[in-house]
């Protein structure tokens, strides 16, 4: 059997082969593989290479398809992007090997708009290149050469924007309401939560009881792994130190972010702080897209005052004492 | 209100009545109205379509109109989210800086923005991006700047992100030296003794992007005799100098190095140890040469509201005219191009008409629509002075009906 699909199980052709395959495996062979490729994947942030035997590729690719069916039911988008993370990596070990045609078709499929050029070098129209650009500093736009609104990459450059597109597809999960799942598979699902790697302090108590809603949608995104834009993060900061935390607890609502840097945020919280920003207002939150539905700040339709005054009025809050 | 106040919502009124909005999708846009206190005292408007539009502005004459660069399916709805947002123009805003001329923006501080707002087309949008000029417009602010409106579909759905790299990009924020110059220098053991041998790999001239206008700059500077402006020791300096057409054709060459990117073999140009501190001072300076700055809050925050086209600035009485030819007109008179537009002369867009003043504050000479200068007012003068210019003097405060 050609293990293709089994490299890159997130193809749509790969649907197809577990369609036709899944009736000679039972259910518990199955998913016994896919626990092991989702525990491996969240505890460990790797999946494990395919075998060369028929059964073993074929296995591995209806592990896939269960691990996602897993994914689905536990409804936990932090472990969706982890497991992502770790399913792109493991593709990106098979495109090193592949022809620049298969690598070709493979971003077409994942919507990323690659070509070839000439001397071994690769395409991305400039706007692919935003929407995927991986995090690390050496894709700034800056460090690449751009002109006329394409961007020329190498041939591995080009590798880690298939591997980033693949990502991305795969951090989505789909919202099914009225399907049930059998127990087999929540308890996978329960188990694989378990190995997500744990932060020091637990936010949820303060989050919960004391925040207004939108900062607590915004620690609950960044908990859940996923980008939270830079004026959230920044009014989330200003919140934070308004409100006079310490700067240790802070900092551990920070480290939820699976981007989270000790130093860069302890600079960027300080110097909020020298700055004495002022908390922007309910209003101005709204125009961020920040501002929550459900907020006590909505008077009669319009928003009032600012999450800190807000969060003041509300009873039994002692932390809350604004500087100015 | 006053008497002025009054005076000059009848004048926007007239200008209303003959007007059409130069935008596209005015059912789609959020709006927001100013009064004498405020820029935006109402916002959450929408209206069917331009008729409308211009039907309220006429009814109404706010002294300041804006609009959203985002598209909604409910762009009256509130709070924010129930608008449904369908994507945004990317908007680039820049301002004249803060300078001496105070609220009479003189006419040097504005041919300074004018060519900020050039660069930004000529050295990034369009040779970086490839964003043709037919998808962007162009227009003056109506006070102290220009704002540029990239309207194609493909940055509709630009995340905030991907507007603040963009950004970034633009403003230099990003560039930094380590991702631009590799330091491949190592030791070898020669004859029992440990030597360095210099590796660095660097842009070449014929990149694009940053790394392009870096090497281009160097060469720049090389041609110009300015190296000392990035630290190179006079004696190095003339070298260089003298062997202008080595170091060309050095930044010319493709070389390849070992992570499969091509780079110009910067090791010729024979600077040895003093790369770090050369290149970074290189890149300091062409940031200062070319990048252009701006409000990037309104860039990446796409529900900001920012004034409409051709609508009339109340801190002026200017017209935030659009100035780039894609065969526009404003009452029939053709949009100047951007290169040649003078706020104090493209931007009114009142008669000339004699209008009799009194000066409440002293007025600075100030260029006219004909190219002159007017003459300098003290405080209490009466004055009889072109309709336009009467209008432009109680925006600001200066003057009052006599």
């Amino acid at each position: 059997m050609d293990p293709f699909y089994s490299h890159y199980p997130f193809l749509e052709g790969a649907k197809e082969i577990v369609k036709e395959i899944t009736p000679h495996y039972t259910q518990d062979e199955i998913l016994d593989k896919a626990q092991d490729r989702l525990e491996s994947a969240v505890g460990k942030g790797e999946v494990p290479t395919v075998g060369t035997t028929a059964r073993g590729i074929e296995l591995d690719l209806l592990s896939y398809a269960a691990a996602r069916m897993v994914l689905v039911a536990a409804k936990n988008k932090a472990m969706c992007a982890r497991v992502a993370a770790a399913e792109g990596r493991r593709a990106q070990k098979y495109l090193q090997q592949e022809s620049d045609e298969k690598l070709l078709s493979i971003a077409k499929e994942l919507e990323l708009g690659l070509t070839k050029e000439s001397g071994g070098f690769f395409a991305l129209p400039f706007f692919d290149y935003l929407r995927f650009k991986p995090r690390e500093e050496e894709f700034k736009l800056s460090a690449k050469p751009i002109a006329g609104g394409v961007v020329t990459l190498s041939r591995k450059e080009a590798e880690r924007f298939v591997q980033e597109a693949a990502r991305m597809k795969m951090d989505v999960l789909v919202h099914v309401s009225d399907m049930k799942f059998s127990p087999q598979i929540l308890e996978i699902g329960k188990k694989a939560i378990a190995l997500l790697p744990k932060a020091s302090a637990p936010i949820e108590n303060i989050a919960k009881t004391d925040f207004p809603p939108c900062m607590c949608r915004i620690i609950e995104d960044m908990k859940n792994g996923e980008h939270i834009g830079h004026q959230a993060r920044w009014a989330l900061g200003v919140y934070l130190v308004r409100s006079g935390m310490k700067m240790e607890e802070i900092l551990s609502i920070y480290a939820e972010s699976p981007e989270y840097n000790e130093n860069t945020t302890k600079y960027q919280l300080e110097y909020l702080k020298n700055k004495e920003y002022s908390m922007p207002s309910c209003a101005t939150m709204d125009t961020y897209g920040l501002a929550q539905n459900n907020c006590p700040c909505l008077y009669g339709g319009a928003r009032k005052g600012t999450p800190v005054t807000n969060s003041r009025r509300r009873t039994g809050i002692t932390r809350i004492e604004e500087k100015k | 209100m006053s008497k002025e106040q009054e005076y000059l919502g009848k004048c926007f009124s007239q200008y209303y009545a003959k007007w059409q909005p130069p935008i596209s999708h005015v059912e789609r846009r959020e709006f927001g109205f100013g009064n004498w206190q405020t820029k935006i005292a109402f916002r959450h408007l929408s209206f069917p379509n331009s008729g409308a539009l211009s039907a309220r502005l006429m009814r109404d004459a706010p002294p300041y109109v804006s609009y959203s660069a985002a598209y909604y399916e409910f762009p009256d709805a509130r709070p924010m989210p129930n608008k449904n947002w369908k994507g945004a123009d990317l908007i680039f805003d820049l301002d004249a800086p803060a300078h001496t001329c105070g609220k009479f923006t003189c006419v040097e501080c504005m041919g300074k923005i004018r060519g900020e707002t050039i660069r930004l087309i000529e050295d990034f949008l369009v040779p970086d991006f490839g964003i043709s000029k037919d998808e962007m417009i162009v227009n003056f602010s109506g006070s102290r700047g220009f704002h540029v409106h990239v309207t194609s579909e493909s940055v509709h759905n630009l995340r905030r992100e991907e507007r603040r790299e963009i950004v970034e990009y633009i403003n230099a924020a990003s560039v930094s030296v380590k991702t631009l110059l590799h330091d491949d220098s190592r030791f070898i053991k020669e004859d029992e003794t440990r030597k360095k041998v210099y590796k660095f790999y660097g842009p070449l001239v014929t990149d694009g992007g940053w790394r392009g206008k870096i090497a281009k700059r160097f060469l720049q500077l090389v041609r110009e005799k300015k190296l000392h402006e990035i630290g190179i020791p006079k004696k190095k300096a003339q070298e260089l100098y003298d062997n202008y057409g080595e170091v060309e054709n050095t930044l010319k060459a493709p070389v390849k190095r070992m992570d499969g990117g091509v780079w110009a073999n910067w090791t010729r140009i024979g600077l040895s140890g003093v790369y770090g501190k050369m290149f970074e001072a290189l890149v300091e300076n062409t940031k200062v040469a070319i990048s252009a700055d701006m409000d990037s809050n309104v860039t990446f925050d796409t529900s900001k509201l920012l004034r409409l086209p051709d609508s009339i600035h109340g801190g002026s009485g200017f017209a935030a005219r659009l100035c780039n030819d894609k065969g526009h007109t404003l009452f029939g008179k053709p949009t100047p191009k951007i290169e040649e537009f003078e706020p104090h002369v493209h931007a009114p867009v009142f008669s000339d008409e004699p209008l009799k003043m009194k000066i409440i504050e002293e007025v600075p000479s100030v260029l006219l629509r004909s190219g002159q200068m007017s003459e300098k007012y003290a405080k209490d003068a009466l004055i009889e002075v072109p309709h336009y210019f009467g209008i432009y003097l109680m925006c600001k405060g200066a003057a009052i009906l006599a």
